[in-house]
């Protein structure tokens, strides 16, 4: 079965989007070739295995375990503080781990790394990272001229103009200062180009807080195309959204990442289930 | 050559463009918002791609000319070494030594400093931030970042300061050693400087003493020939062809070592976490730090808030903002009146240690006393400096109004003046104790000196000492009102405000230095004051809805 089918299916509120989104203007921003599409086993994996990390004597992670595969998106929800961010930025490589390592299988033949590249992983941040003294047209043609390699390398679109349809830009707004830009322009902006390089794992900091209801809608379905390529971990603390886009539930809880089965993920049973298991009820499978 | 190194230079070109486009743009915005002068500047002004482009050109090579300019520089200030070595430490006049041994000893005494300071490293690894975090921006590997930058700083350093003033002076004085050599001994401290982190990464153990032989050699052996007289040893040694041999073998095993090492990101991200804790990496801690001048008294006082104080209860008679601003100040009073009474202790301990000095040492500070009027130059700077009107503009800030102006009825025209002149009354209480307790200080002098006629002194004391008062509990809400400078996550973005705020520095201290003296600087002060606040009054009342909001 095609990909933009199985998302349709999975992800029932946004169907009749679907087919608009992979046609038309934004068809050339698609993969050419790319054989996770064509049914094969995905093969691009992050793994946590025996992660250690705490702050000062506040413990985060203990010994925490879990595998995130490409195919899937993950919503990642936790409480605050339990170290959502802190996990992200450990990836990502902007904070070191206490133990345990991280590790990220690209699809490259190497297998697991843990000495992986930073570039490996995407994170799109809350707060959008632009340069606020860049027109949205001269950011995007910048963006486009110094990653021309790695856009040839996964088959995306080298069209300035593209990447401004796809963020929504007109002409007027593309020639104003990204620091003019409203915050949710900036941020659907960020997500256009972190997306559009396909990176081996995405991650997604609570990226849909400051958008309007027409960009989140569309920045979901941006989300939800990227799980063909990319291993995706998107963290939100709106349980709708996760049941809207996620393929699989990762809850942050006593130190650990821990998957919800054996729910339907839409179903209310879920919620409750989810919000049981971070308030130190009764948890779903215990009842099971 | 490995990937990376290959993309050293459109990474290094890119990454000017990038830093020449958002200082242009930043300048042309700073423009665009000028009173008059904005105005007329269109915004497409923007759209000139191809100037900024031209102008980075232009600006790279100024940059190239001014390396060598410092190179040239450099090596002169050599000869100055050179020359003072042999004339009072050789005991040799310096014209009596020839070019090339003059020469020579210049290139040493370059080279020996260079090591020197480049030598002088920690075990961190060499990032510019700023770059880092441009090149965030763009998904730009943070590794091949860090390596093209201080490859391409390595290779503009060596050939314009290093090898064009070591080639002519090779040519000057036909002495092909002074290149090879000179060359090779100016990039092993930079190479140095790219593995020792890595060494110190890779080998714990083995850095410190590496770090030990290398300045032993590179900068003690010839500091201590050059201290026993033994320069022409020195001279020998340094530039003979087996030197040669060595240090161009070094230089290669370490470019080797530096641009094939394995264990990059995880020293890389030891690096960054450890910057952070020092203040300087990373967009949010530079954003902290550079908020830190304009929000620190702010963010220190909301961790030291306290619900429980009496006046929170008394506050709940009031209704709309005046509840929410005496709530507020509420909050703060014990901070507050501790603020005031550490400023008060001060100022007291100041005048009666002048005053007691003026009682014991009579004569010639009693002399001086006879005419005060010079100190109405200095109030101006000592209420700059007790005032509470910045302490207090961050505290509303931080703990208010970056939370409630988002609210729309918390803009409007009566909401924000009602607000304004509760907080501006709070603040000119608080100035008014210090006023008050100078002018105290000043009767005192009434003591010291009963003779005096000095009536006069005082009515203009009194009227300076109250605009000044009100001019201070004015002046910071005026222009945090006006110009509201702050992001939600405490960032200034505004350009003008830090002008203001630098300003008005410079403005007190500009007082205490002119000399200023006589009724007439007082009064005219007093007036100007009095002036300011009513006028000031008028425009907050028409543009402060318009400009009280929270930036972007």
């Amino acid at each position: 079965m095609p990909a933009a089918q199985v998302t349709i299916l999975s992800h029932r509120r946004f169907s009749a989007d679907f087919s608009t989104m992979s046609t038309g203007k934004y068809a050339t921003l698609l993969p050419i070739d790319d054989t996770t599409r064509k049914g094969s086993i995905p093969v691009k994996q992050l793994q946590i295995d025996q992660l250690d990390k705490s702050f000062d004597k506040q413990i985060i992670f203990q010994d925490a375990n879990y595998t995130f595969d490409q195919g899937k998106v993950y919503g990642l929800l936790g409480r605050n503080g339990s170290g959502k961010s802190t996990l992200f930025n450990m990836i990502a490589r902007n904070i070191p781990t206490d133990g345990g390592q991280i590790l990220i299988d690209a699809d490259d033949g190497r297998g697991p790394q843990a000495d992986y590249e930073d570039i490996t992983v995407s994170m799109v941040y809350t707060q959008p990272h632009l340069p606020v003294f860049m027109t949205g047209a001269e950011f995007v043609k910048f963006f486009i001229e110094i990653n021309s390699r790695r856009l040839t390398a996964v088959h995306t679109s080298q069209n300035a103009q593209d990447f401004l349809d796809m963020a929504g830009l007109s002409e007027a707004d593309s020639n104003k200062l990204l620091r003019d830009f409203s915050e949710g322009m900036r941020n659907k902006l960020q997500m256009v180009v972190s997306l559009m390089l396909k990176p081996p794992v995405l991650l997604l900091d609570e990226p849909l807080t400051t958008v309007d209801v027409v960009a989140a809608h569309e920045m979901q379905q941006m989300i939800v195309d990227m799980k063909a390529d990319s291993v995706v971990v998107f963290s939100t603390h709106i349980m709708q959204l996760a049941q809207d886009i996620c393929d699989a539930v990762v809850l942050l809880h006593n130190h650990q990442l821990e998957e919800l089965t054996g729910l339907d993920i839409h179903s209310q049973a879920f919620e409750d289930a989810v919000i049981a298991r971070l308030t130190d009820e009764v948890t779903a499978d215990d009842q099971q | 050559m490995t990937n990376n190194s290959k993309r050293t230079l459109p990474l290094t070109w890119f990454f000017y463009r990038v830093k020449i486009t958002t200082s242009t743009n930043g300048f042309l915005y700073f423009l665009r918002h000028l009173p008059l002068v904005g105005a007329a500047i269109p915004p497409t002004v923007y759209h000139l791609l191809g100037v900024k482009k031209f102008l980075a050109v232009i600006m790279a090579i100024w940059r190239l000319f001014w390396r060598a300019l410092l190179g040239f520089g450099l090596f002169l200030l050599g000869f100055l070494a050179s020359d003072n070595y042999f004339l009072h430490i050789a005991g040799i006049k310096p014209a009596t030594v020839g070019l090339t041994t003059s020469t020579l000893l210049a290139a040493t005494a370059w080279l020996t400093a260079f090591a020197f300071i480049r030598g002088f490293v920690l075990t961190d690894l060499s990032v510019d931030v700023p770059t880092l975090k441009v090149a965030d921006q763009f998904s730009l590997s943070r590794q091949e970042t860090v390596q093209a930058t201080n490859l391409s700083n390595l290779i503009a350093r060596s050939f314009f300061q290093g090898l064009l003033p070591l080639a002519y002076y090779a040519a000057l004085t036909s002495n092909p050693w002074l290149l090879v050599n000179g060359v090779g001994l100016f990039l092993l401290p930079q190479l140095w400087r790219e593995v020792l982190p890595r060494l110190a990464w890779q080998h714990k153990h083995r850095a410190w003493p590496a770090a030990i032989v290398f300045w032993l050699i590179m900068v003690a052996a010839p500091l201590g020939l050059a201290l026993a007289g033994r320069w022409l040893l020195l001279l020998t040694i340094l530039f003979s062809p087996a030197v040669a041999v060595v240090v161009w073998v070094l230089a290669g095993l370490a470019f080797f070592y530096w641009l094939t090492f394995k264990q990059e990101p995880g020293l890389l991200t030891k690096t960054l976490m450890e910057q952070k804790t020092l203040g300087t990496a990373d967009e949010v801690t530079q954003a902290q730090k550079q908020s830190a001048q304009y929000l620190s008294t702010g963010q220190a006082m909301q961790k030291k808030m306290t619900l429980d104080a009496p006046e929170t209860r008394r506050a709940g008679r009031l209704s709309g903002s005046h509840y929410l601003n005496a709530l507020l100040f509420a909050r703060y009073r014990r901070q507050l009146r501790r603020s005031l009474l550490i400023r008060v202790g001060i100022i007291a301990l100041i005048g009666v240690a002048a005053l007691l000095a003026m009682m014991l040492i009579p004569g010639k500070i009693r002399g001086q006393a006879n005419d005060l009027t010079p100190i109405y130059g200095a109030l101006f700077f000592v209420m700059y400096l007790a005032s509470f009107g910045r302490p207090i503009v961050q505290m509303l800030f931080v703990n208010c109004d970056a939370a409630m102006l988002y609210y729309p009825f918390y803009r409007q025209r009566r909401t924000i003046l009602s607000g304004f002149f509760y907080r501006f009354w709070r603040t000119f209480l608080l100035n008014a104790g210090i006023g008050l307790l100078i002018f105290v200080i000043f009767l005192e002098l009434l003591v010291v000196m009963p003779a005096a006629q000095m009536t006069t002194f005082y009515l203009v004391l009194a009227l300076e000492l109250l605009g000044l008062v009100l001019l201070f509990s004015f002046h910071e809400l005026f222009v945090y009102y006006l110009l509201q400078p702050f992001t939600a996550d405490m960032t200034v973005v505004s350009p003008l405000y830090k002008i203001v705020y630098g300003g008005m520095y410079w403005v007190a201290w500009s007082f205490t230095q002119f000399h200023l003296a006589g009724y007439g600087y007082a009064i005219a002060i007093g007036l100007i004051a009095l002036a300011y606040v009513g006028i000031g009054t008028i425009v907050i009342y028409f543009r402060a809805p318009q400009t009280f909001r929270v930036r972007n």
